[in-house]
């Protein structure tokens, strides 16, 4: 069949068969064996089967080929048997559907995470989906169908091994959503929708994992954002769930026609019975007319970004970019990639849509840097990116394995690079950005920087790419040194909203030489966006970049930016009335400022921590105890009081009367390796006017037992969290009172119990609050 | 047969590491600092894991994992039996988060840390449900399917040394985690368990 016959195929309702192996296992097929050789195997069985679908009306069949691919066929150890079992189950099929109905070439998963989320390459996925794809095309089926996808970078590479190993024959990937509407790597129906169809696939799907209702969604969020049909196959019988009534699943399922779908059929739990009731309900149903969004999106695994007029501004982030950074220079030789993924998250945290990577540097290949750089950071960064790098091969590699729709950055308009580059952008669906530099250098004037982009727009459309997928840099340049450099670039800006045609710009750019350039940049972007401008490429960490943003969203683009804008700046508002207030808050600056304040207007240290601090951390700890406060605030209570006795520590000390303290000796016992607990107990001890040891975790019984004696310890706290670890926890005490250690001894943690405490003649505390508690009392 | 997963991107509620900080539906509400951390560190802690699936046997009160793996827990034997295959999973946030939490807790960050603790807990436990659920259709259209619940070392009446017969089996120390002579994994946010598998 070739596209477009598979297309107007789909221009109607057409109804698919229903589950296979589910109806095999009906007519015999043991559990655990390799189900495709049980199959071929047995080809009555399987015929019974397609022709049960056959009968029931079903317009087409999948051949039984869905754990075909010779990674799942490892397992059973048949895997130089691939392309075998691929054509005989497909002759099965083919004779069954004698011309009747249509073969689809079934292709799932092969069992293994794709980077960045397991350990199988992208390039050895695709090579693995390109083979069967290939062996399915031999065998003559009609369509490829590439389904229960759980992972939007798996399914994107099966996409591309199949165009790969099947040439032009139609393709149809369908994902697996759970009750959520979202795949296992979270990505939605719109994420899925735009990744696949950027990837090549000729129609989507959504098939298992949930029944005809929770499909409905899924199926309208890609009927807004694909034009490519759509089809689904929900399961009757969910795993450990409920099984759906046949005639209320087939009411349920061909109810999908109308939220957008254009193919119906079953999955897990369905039979022939589920395809006839299906047959009379979607025979004079029409397809919906489809309103697709018409703004383009970039995507990654689980989050996407639109951009166009009337929406907010796209922020491209862009301090992955190693120009001028000597600290990322150094992570790049070092090998350091936390560092960029570092960057890659302050970025997301502080607003931007999208992050702009280019590694390029003196002394890398960026053939092997960038797509390593562009894996890890997808694979823990969720925004989409912007492949950044003037090398044609890099470009390749790391669109090939970017789990997503990326943006191409950049294509100017010279011949070789178009060339290079534009049949890379067309074969990953990928946008890009337009840069109106020619062969010539960088043009001066409007109308030569709209000739280049004429240029690259009709070389994009030669390729099959169409406007949409352009965004046009506007490229502002320096006005210190080009009085007219804004100028130009609001007047491109001003071209591409009459063609209706998205831009970008490097903000920063305008105000280099120049003095107070937040202040330049602000201006830029508001006029900017004024104009018509969609995405920028800006610092969103930098404060005044992020201010001027959410200010010309709200003034610019309207809608709810003014809203956006207040509660960016919105903090909570809690009554701070005094230092204790402050500290119960935890709000540590404000402690902070009272605590200088009371040392100011001459109140004694000693004075501040016994009436102010200590009493506030009482409170807290009543509070705790209460349960009308949680772990993090009492926390933040205590965060806030370090910081003042951190402040007091050396007024005090100066001042010759600090008093000697009461010594803690704190320690996880041996045999145990959790120490978060203690720490806290640690923290809590030290803010209420201990001096704490802390010993940390793992300790000897007679390691203790030396600080303690060396420290004259007042208190000793044991914590552990484990049953096995209690009897060390009771060794210590042993020894403890065995070497006349006569402080008090507390003990805690998670399968500490009072009865424990009291058989060992100690004292018990169940949280940091209580232990404070008790320690006090040790020591009055 | 098994899997390795890295990066997992688990997906997990906000309410998950707010029940573990102790926070309940009539509480009162978090700060939209506290909300704001909880954000950040559940959709930037990406746990690696290992499953495979194994054959499963019998003998009086002994559960046999594979060709060796003796179990003797009565709560296991009652959790497992009659299954004939069980998924073996180990998942880890990775040793630096630990480290995080221990630097905040000293550092003036301790709010920040004990939140971040609350995640990492949540993110690991979630690495365990990812990996059952790649598994699960698969093994669905197999004729199998999952128990409802896991089992972990240290529930019950399973002893913790059972740890070292799961790590052993799953050659967790590929992940960089390590089991300590008191069979604790470490670093400390990674957790080992079982799933039964049965016939549907």
């Amino acid at each position: 069949m070739t596209k477009k016959e598979f297309l107007y195929w789909l221009s109607r309702p057409v109804l698919l068969d229903g589950a296979a192996g589910t109806q095999l296992m009906e007519m015999g097929m043991p559990f655990g064996v390799c189900p495709e050789l049980w199959a071929m195997e047995h080809p009555d069985a399987l015929e019974k089967m397609h022709k049960g679908y056959l009968d029931a009306g079903a317009e087409a069949i999948y051949a039984f080929t869905f754990g075909a691919n010779d990674r799942k066929l490892h397992e059973y150890g048949i895997s130089h048997r691939m392309e075998e079992l691929n054509r005989r189950l497909c002759e099965i099929a083919l004779r069954c559907a004698d011309g009747k109905a249509y073969v689809g070439g079934d292709m799932t998963q092969t069992g293994q995470m794709v980077e960045p989320f397991g350990p199988l390459s992208v390039e050895d996925a695709i090579e693995t989906y390109s083979r069967q794809a290939k062996a399915l095309k031999a065998a003559g089926v009609d369509f490829l169908v590439i389904e229960t996808m759980m992972d939007i970078a798996d399914a994107r590479a099966a996409v591309i091994g199949a165009r790969e190993g099947a040439g032009d024959l139609p393709i149809l990937c369908s994902l697996t959503f759970d009750e959520a509407g979202r795949t296992l790597t979270g990505s939605d129906g719109i994420i899925a929708a735009v990744t696949l169809e950027a990837a090549g696939a000729d129609a989507i799907g959504i098939n298992c994992g949930v029944g005809p209702a929770a499909m409905v969604d899924v199926v309208r969020q890609m009927a807004e954002h694909t034009r490519l049909p759509i089809v689904a196959r929900p399961n009757a019988g969910l795993p450990g769930g409920k099984v759906v009534d046949v005639d209320e699943y087939a009411a349920l399922t061909a109810a999908l026609i109308d939220a957008g779908a254009s193919a119906v059929g079953g999955c897990c739990g369905t039979d022939p019975r589920h395809i006839a009731a299906m047959k009379g309900l979607i025979q004079d149903k029409k397809l919906i007319e489809r309103k697709v969004q018409p703004y383009p999106v970039v995507t990654s695994v689980s989050r996407y970004a639109r951009m166009g007029r009337g929406l907010p501004l796209c922020t491209v982030g862009e301090r992955i970019n190693p120009t001028g950074k000597k600290k990322f220079q150094r992570s790049i030789l070092d090998g350091d990639i936390e560092y960029a993924i570092g960057l890659g998250l302050s970025q997301r945290d502080a607003g931007a849509c999208a992050l702009d990577v280019n590694v390029g540097m003196h002394g890398v290949d960026e053939k092997e840097l960038l797509p390593k750089y562009v894996k890890e950071i997808a694979g823990r960064v969720d925004l989409p990116l912007v492949i950044d790098t003037v090398d044609p091969v890099a470009m390749e590699r790391a669109l090939r394995c970017y789990p997503g729709r990326a943006i191409v950055n950049s294509v100017p308009a010279e011949k070789e690079r178009m060339e290079q580059l534009l049949p890379i952008v067309k074969k990953y669906g990928a946008m890009y950005v337009a840069l109106p530099i020619g062969d010539d250098g960088v043009p001066s004037t409007l109308e030569e920087r709209i000739s280049n982009i004429e240029t690259i727009l009709n070389a994009a459309k030669a390729h099959g790419i169409s406007e949409q997928a352009a965004i046009v840099d506007a490229l502002a340049l320096t006005i210190a040194s080009d009085g007219d450099g804004a100028k130009t670039a609001l007047s491109a800006i001003d071209w591409c909203k009459e063609r209706g045609l998205n831009s970008i710009m490097g903000v920063s750019n305008i105000s280099f030489g120049l003095p107070n350039r937040p202040a330049v940049n602000g201006a830029m972007l508001v006029a900017a966006m004024a104009r018509g401008m969609t995405c920028a490429i800006v610092n969103p960490c930098d404060e005044a970049t992020r201010g001027s943003i959410l200010a010309a969203n709200a003034v610019v683009v309207g809608g709810t930016g003014a809203a956006d804008y207040a509660a960016a700046y919105t903090k909570e508002q809690k009554e701070v009335r005094g230092l204790m207030d402050a500290i119960v808050a935890g709000d540590k600056q404000a402690a902070a400022a009272f605590a200088k304040e009371e040392i100011e207007k001459g109140t004694h240290p000693s004075q501040v921590i016994d009436g102010m601090i200590i009493p506030a951390l009482d409170e807290m700890g009543a509070l705790f105890s209460k349960r009308e406060v949680f772990l993090p605030q009492l926390m933040a209570s205590a965060d806030a009081a370090k910081l003042v006795f951190d402040y007091l520590e050396p007024i005090l000390m100066a001042s010759g009367e600090q008093q000697e303290k009461a010594v803690a000796v704190i320690a996880t016992v041996e045999g145990d390796i959790h120490d978060i607990g203690k720490n806290i107990v640690g923290l809590m001890l030290k803010n209420n006017g201990f001096a704490v040891v802390d010993l940390g975790r793992d300790v000897k019984k007679e390691r203790i037992l030396e600080a303690a004696m060396e420290h004259k310890a007042a208190v000793v706290v044991l914590s552990a969290l484990l049953t096995t670890t209690m009897a060390k926890m009771a060794d210590t005490i042993e020894l403890l009172k065995a070497k006349n250690y006569t402080g008090g001894i507390m003990v805690g943690g998670a399968v500490i119990t009072p009865e424990f405490a009291e058989d060992h003649g100690v004292s018990y505390a169940h949280d940091a609050a209580m232990a404070v508690e008790v320690a006090k009392a040790m020591i009055t | 047969m098994e899997h390795l997963f890295s990066n997992m991107p688990v997906q997990v509620p906000e309410q998950i590491p707010l029940g573990y900080l102790g926070f309940r539906q009539n509480s009162v509400p978090p700060s939209q600092h506290m909300m704001a951390e909880i954000r950040k560190n559940i959709s930037s802690i990406r746990p690696s894991g290992i499953i495979k699936m194994v054959e499963v046997s019998y003998l009086e009160d002994t559960v046999i994992l594979g060709e060796d793996g003796r179990v003797i827990s009565s709560g296991f034997y009652r959790y497992l039996y009659p299954c004939k295959k069980a998924l073996l999973m180990v998942s880890t946030a990775g040793p630096a988060i630990p480290e995080r939490i221990g630097e905040m807790l000293k550092n003036g960050r301790a709010e920040d840390g004990v939140i971040l603790d609350a995640c990492a807990s949540a993110c690991t436990d979630a690495g365990l449900d990812f990996m059952l659920k790649m598994r699960k259709p698969y093994l669905y259209k197999m004729g199998y399917d999952l128990l409802p619940t896991r089992f972990s070392p240290g529930y019950g009446d399973m002893p913790l040394s059972f740890q070292r017969v799961l790590f052993t089996q799953l050659d967790a120390g590929r992940l960089g985690v390590a089991l300590t002579d008191g069979n604790m994994l470490s670093p400390e946010k990674s957790v080992l368990a079982v799933c039964g598998v049965k016939a549907r």
